[in-house]
């Protein structure tokens, strides 16, 4: 079956890029292996474990459930965009700081639904943030310290800007 | 059984003198961390390479059956496919897996892709390598296989029945071995025993399922006739024998790599079947080979726990004291015994378990069935044991009238008895476990919460209160498994590091290990800091394992919460030993006796006289390039090497050893709400105390503690695999298989005890497999809440259905499960 | 876990996109992707062609006409479950909104996907029946005509919409008057499953506290959402209590016969449609009569 391959442009990190893609890419392979942001993880193949999670125009999005054709246009942020001229955005300090994980894999897509969480409401419960990284799966860390640490910078993200 | 006897405990003592405790215990940030919140880990599916080429797999619809015919023809002629193999491909280029097994389950043929039968389903069929993992996946649809089922054996207690089925038919039996063992006499205490509780459990069947599936990268590097395999094994020195035979390369040509790895939980061991095939295939096409496992491949075929039947029978005094235990098990090993049967020995590390039990007797079988192949998951086989011993300590405690809580506190060693010899030969290191109890109790106002109990109740809710003692045997024996093939070559349990100053004075260390998020870059860097008393910022580990840089030995690797024991012990002694040599150096150039020199705050001075000092960073220059400082006869450089060996020994004609190095202890509580209509439960509480030696860093302790838990509640309450009576799978996928979220896992409370190994050098513990605790703790809570209607589980996993049949059962009068 | 090839298609109007549905056969229609790729990627589903909706402006709105409240299809999850509108007059479609899947599943399915998809377990088909909504289909050449929820689930996977002539742009939930409440609760053992069982009730009660009208809808009971008519005839006029409550849900789960399958066995469904038909129940009326927030 032949196929017309499609030029497309996604801004991602701030930067735009172009890239001929088979209409059944699926995003997170243009963002891992065409474009080289591997720090987005594949977990599974049903849509369940998060790991895959980006920012897609302000909303986070499984990027295994999003063909590359669709973001064309788009602006993405992936885990590489969190922080800026080599400082850590706070949710990543929180994170460190408070061990909010262990082999790292799940981690890039809990901190952009975390991201996406605190875009919204910058003052989550704690019963709030495990509704809001239900679509996240951890294995190693039973969770625990990754609500810790997103508390943590909340407080911290809402106090600067108080301040 | 007793105390362990003074030449033993000698035997096994460390000297931690070089330890100055100014970098232990504190909780600085992991190193890892740093670069995985950034996104900047590198994952095997994160390589890379030039001309990189991709592999997947056809797999077996059938769960038992002959291969008729494989026609690859479309496959092959599909553009972009560069490689199309199946078993008899396979077969031309490599012997058969060699087997651990004695005879005659060593007669069976294991290779990594299916030959002229397949016996689970999921098993690999055929491979094809192309340009695209999008080609390479159309290309597998596009080859046809003509299989004849046949039936399928499914249960392990009928497999061994006449007339079963056969796995392997050029083994002759689906019994894979049967072992038989006594400690004490066990007799006598069953017939002089007040009574004997008996019951029968199962222990069901799952895996980790970290979130990093599988993975390779093979290159072959023609040029060089050197093979890199970039993996996520976790025990990469352990299959090289496989390895090397497999691709007929010897050792010094073959590099085996990991880098960060996304959790392994046991998964990650018997991999090397995907290593050798990628390996194989890029030898032929002289391209870099990369498979990734999808979730479906991982949750159907890479890797189960061994399912457990065991009737248990206890002998006990009407004080509640258990004299004696005897269990009869059957394993369920799957298909193939890639890395069973050790379970059956494993266990014996906690015989057993924390009690004053003074007798044992085992008679275990491992049995094939057409499942995927059973390897050892989280708590591997010391978790299903010591399921099996607390479950029956509560049903001891029911009959007796007794709470647990008392019943466990009336059998606990005591601190006295450390370090404790169990009736198999094991030492159990230290550890004051009823002191431990006595402190989880309270931190979970366990009295108060039976109280609340008896009100709630009258109120007609349903709550339990469950109250679990484990052990985290770690450090493995290896000798363990010659208690089952006493002709296996493959004893002790060793690990390697280097430390080296580097010319600028910062450390480097490279460890043996292949941490799958763990932290060891942060605890060696903790250890040596504390050695050397230098900054942590100084010291740099290298990530992971490389076989081409790494000190290992053939144990090498991340499995059986061995790195705290054995792998922080060599650290603990390269550093040591450059410590010395620094000192030694140091004498000289500051013209100071060598028992004078003091190593502190990142410098060499004379205690006697302190203005005589100098900064190691000086010292470590002079070193390399400055050599003729130095004094005669010194050698140069500043490099550290060792590799620790425990006093292992192989088990006696009794088959008693001591199978594994510090044994960590952890108490918990757990409040458990069942709701009557629908048998949902919810955990209302959840308290545990951990007592890992001493730690090395708190953050990383607590993150192994949840860990743990969060493994277990997920195996008592959400994760099950179901195989219907033809072998199909019926759940292999995260739809179906119920990995749990935030909002399913319970907040935890977490309370520490620091009794230090006197067996390591660091006096740290493994820890992180949690002994399988909180599966006993939570199935103890929901069986406490079912008690009052006489319900009782059978099962290390409860589902809201089996829940709701016991209560309404109970109200019909039947009551169990 | 990739897709078989097809040819792709983003139209930017509505007109355009029914007419490459009629005219290219084997194609389908591309909502929010979350349970089509799903199936796609696991190549349990292979069309031979897409046709992706997300670049239609014209089908995302939620605004109210004449006390309906009229829904785009191609609304995400998201919107909806965030909007006060929607929270405050029909809770029942919050509640479920709220215990969909995940948040990223929710910031990309849609409304129009879910329904015109009629997962027999998806959260939305039972309260669509139970609030009566209307479906609005259109076919290329500007026919639109109106399905009733009653009429728009057949079976399993299927719907009332012509295939490959029409779909689903509209959602129209008609105005419940004073004194109306509802309520939707599902059972799963985890949170961002698919539930074992679920219910949505619908409810009317006059000033004398008696139920003037009751929708009672379960799913994952059956192929397409069933009504509890049972449990709708028990409530008739009735003024609900627990004892009453249990009559009704014990009359309208009588005669379900639900599948069995890896999560639960079909007695287990029934038990615990009975237990959650009549706790929402409870719910509703008690929100019908302006008791619960």
């Amino acid at each position: 079956m032949s196929q017309e391959l499609r030029h497309i442009r996604v801004k991602v990190n701030g930067q735009w890029y172009e890239a001929d893609v088979e209409p059944r890419m699926l995003l997170v392979d243009l963002l891992r292996d065409v474009l080289g942001f591997t720090g987005v993880h594949i977990g599974c193949d049903t849509g369940h474990c998060g790991a895959c999670t980006v920012i897609m125009d302000g909303r986070s999005v499984k990027s295994c459930m999003v063909l590359a054709v669709q973001a064309d246009g788009s602006e993405i942020m992936t885990v590489e965009g969190m922080e800026k001229d080599g400082q850590l955005h706070p949710l990543q300090e929180a994170f460190w700081e408070n061990h909010a994980l262990q082999c790292g894999y799940c981690t890039p897509g809990q901190l952009m639904s975390a991201y996406f969480l605190l875009s919204r409401n910058p003052n989550p419960s704690e019963e709030e943030i495990r509704k809001a990284i239900e679509g996240n799966l951890c294995r190693c860390t039973g969770y625990v310290n990754i609500v810790k640490a997103i508390k943590a910078a909340a407080l911290k993200m809402s106090s600067s800007k108080a301040g | 059984m007793s105390k362990a006897p003074p030449e033993i405990i000698s035997l096994y003592k460390q000297d931690s003198s070089a330890l100055t405790l100014k970098w232990l215990g504190k909780p600085l940030k992991p190193k890892e961390d740093y670069r995985l919140v950034r996104g900047r880990g590198t994952f095997v599916d994160d390589i890379q390479l030039p001309r990189m080429t991709y592999m997947a797999f056809l797999r077996s619809p059938y769960s038992h059956a002959r291969i008729k015919r494989i026609d690859v023809s479309r496959a092959k002629s599909m553009p972009g496919v560069l490689l199309v193999w199946t078993g008899d491909d396979i077969k031309k280029r490599m012997r058969p897996l060699p087997q651990a097994t004695p005879p005659p389950a060593r007669n069976a043929i294991d290779y990594p892709l299916a030959v002229d039968k397949v016996r689970f389903q999921g098993e690999p069929v055929a491979m094809v390598v192309a340009e695209s993992r999008y080609i390479a996946e159309d290309a597998v649809n596009q080859i046809d296989v003509d299989y004849e089922p046949l039936p399928a054996v499914v249960d392990a207690e009928r497999a061994l029945e006449p007339g079963a089925p056969l796995v392997h038919e050029e083994v002759g039996t689906n019994l894979i071995a049967h072992v038989h063992y006594k400690w004490g006499d066990v007799d006598y205490y069953f017939q002089h025993a007040d009574l004997v509780v008996e019951a029968k459990f199962h222990y069901h069947r799952f895996t980790g399922a970290p979130l990093e599936t599988n993975a390779v990268v093979a290159d072959y590097d023609e040029r060089a006739d050197v093979m890199t395999i970039y993996c996520n094994n976790q025990a990469p020195m352990e299959w090289l024998p496989q390895l090397s035979a497999g691709l007929n390369m010897p050792y010094p040509k073959l590099r085996v790599v990991t880098r960060d790895i996304g959790g392994g939980f046991g998964t990650k061991l018997i991999n090397y079947v995907y290593m050798i095939l990628a390996a194989l295939a890029s030898k032929e096409l002289k391209r870099p080979v990369k498979y990734m496992e999808t979730r479906t491949e991982n949750l159907q075929a890479a890797a189960h726990n061994a399912e457990r039947t065991c009737t248990v029978s206890a002998a006990v005094r009407k004080d509640g004291t258990v004299l004696a235990l005897r269990m009869r098990c059957v394993d369920d090993d799957g298909a193939y015994s890639r890395h069973e049967p050790a379970g059956m020995t494993v266990w014996a590390q906690v015989s057993t378990g924390m009690y004053k039990i003074r007798a044992l007797e085992n008679d275990y079988y491992a049995v094939f069935t057409n499942k995927c192949p059973s390897t050892s998951i989280r708590g591997f086989s010391r978790a299903p044991h010591l399921f099996m011993i607390e479950r029956i300590m509560d049903r001891i405690a029911r009959k007796l009238g007794m709470d647990p809580a008392e019943i466990r506190m009336k059998n606990l060693v005591g601190p006295e008895e450390m370090p404790y010899m169990t009736p198999s030969g094991g030492i159990y290191d230290s550890g004051n476990w009823p002191e431990g109890l006595r402190r989880a109790l309270e931190a979970a106002d366990y009295w108060g919460w039976r109280k609340r109990q008896e009100e709630l109740r009258r109120q007609g809710r349903i709550i339990g209160v469950g109250v679990v003692v484990g052990s985290d045997s770690a450090g493995p024996n290896m000798a363990q498994v010659k208690m089952y093939n006493p002709g296996l070559p493959y004893t002790g349990g060793t690990e390697g590091a280097l430390v080296q100053m580097t010319p600028d004075g910062k450390v480097r260390v490279i460890l043996g290990s292949s941490p799958q998020g763990m932290g060891h870059e942060t605890t060696a860097a903790q250890v040596v800091a504390d050695v050397l008393d230098v900054s942590y910022d100084d010291i740099y580990v290298q990530t992971g394992f490389d076989s081409f840089s790494s000190v290992y030995t053939m144990h090498s690797g991340t499995y059986g919460s061995r790195f705290a024991p054995i792998g922080l012990s060599a650290v603990y002694l390269a550093a040591a030993r450059l410590k010395e040599k620094l000192a030694k150096m140091a004498a000289y150039l500051l013209k100071c006796p060598e028992g004078d020199v003091v190593i502190e705050n990142g410098a060499a001075r004379c205690a006697k006289d302190p203005q005589r000092s100098m900064e190691l960073r000086r010292i470590a220059r002079i070193a390399y390039g400055n050599v003729n400082e130095l004094p005669p006869g010194m050698e140069p450089g500043l490099y550290s090497l060792a590799i620790f060996r425990p006093p292992f020994q192989n088990p006696d004609e009794n088959r008693r050893a001591n199978l594994a190095l510090t044994y960590s202890y952890n108490v918990h509580v757990v409040v458990v709400e069942i709701d009557p209509e629908t048998g949902m439960p919810k955990i209302l509480s959840y308290t545990a105390l951990e007592d890992s030696g001493r730690i090395v860093n708190p953050l990383i302790v607590d993150g192994q503690v949840h860990g743990a838990i969060a493994h277990g509640v997920a195996e008592a309450l959400y994760e099950k695999y179901h195989y219907d009576e033809d072998g199909n799978l019926l759940n292999p996928t995260f739809v179906d298989y119920l990995a749990p979220t935030a909002l399913e896992i319970p907040d935890m409370k977490v309370i520490h005890m620091e009794t230090p190994s006197p067996f390591t050098p660091t006096g740290a513990k493994g820890m992180g497999e949690g002994g399988g605790t909180a599966v006993q703790a939570v199935i103890s809570a929901v069986e406490d809440a079912l008690a009052p209607l006489g319900g009782e589980l059978g099962e290390s996993h409860a589902d809201p259905e089996t829940i709701l049949r016991i209560l309404k059962g109970a109200a019909r009068g039947k009551s169990e499960v | 876990m990739r897709p078989a090839p097809f040819e792709y298609y983003a139209p930017t109007s509505l007109e355009e996109a029914l007419r490459l549905l009629s005219e290219k056969e084997g194609a389908k229609l591309l909502a929010g992707g979350q349970s089509l790729l799903a199936l796609m990627k696991l190549r349990l589903l292979a069309p031979t062609a897409l046709i992706d909706l997300n670049r239609i402006r014209e089908l995302r709105y939620i605004k109210e006409e004449d006390g309906w409240l009229l829904i785009g299809a191609m609304t995400i999850y998201d919107e909806l479950e965030q909007s006060p509108l929607i929270r405050e007059r029909y809770p029942a479609l919050h509640e479920a909104l709220y215990r969909l899947g995940d948040q990223q599943v929710r910031n990309r399915g849609t409304i129009g996907g879910s329904l015109a998809h009629a997962d027999p377990s998806a959260n939305l088909p039972p309260v669509m029946v139970a609030l009566k909504a209307q479906m609005v289909a259109a076919r290329a050449g500007g026919g639109r005509r109106i399905i009733q929820a009653d009429e728009f689930f057949v079976d399993a996977f299927t719907t009332a919409l012509e295939p490959d002539k029409e779909a689903l742009v509209e959602v129209r939930l008609p105005p419940w008057p004073r004194g109306s409440g509802g309520a939707y609760m599902k059972l799963s053992k985890r949170e961002i499953d698919f539930s074992i069982v679920e219910v949505a009730v619908q409810m009317t009660v006059g000033d004398d506290g008696g139920v003037k009208e009751a929708r009672v809808v379960l799913g994952s009971v059956a192929p397409k959402p069933y009504r509890a008519v049972g449990a709708e005839e028990v409530l008739a006029g009735a003024k609900v209590d627990e004892g009453l409550a249990a009559r009704a849900a014990e009359a309208g789960t009588r005669d379900l016969e639900p599948p069995s399958d890896v999560q639960a066995s079909s007695w287990y469904r029934k038990e615990v449609s009975r237990v959650l038909v009549k706790r929402a129940i409870l719910k509703a009326y008690a929100r019908a009569r302006g008791m619960e927030q």
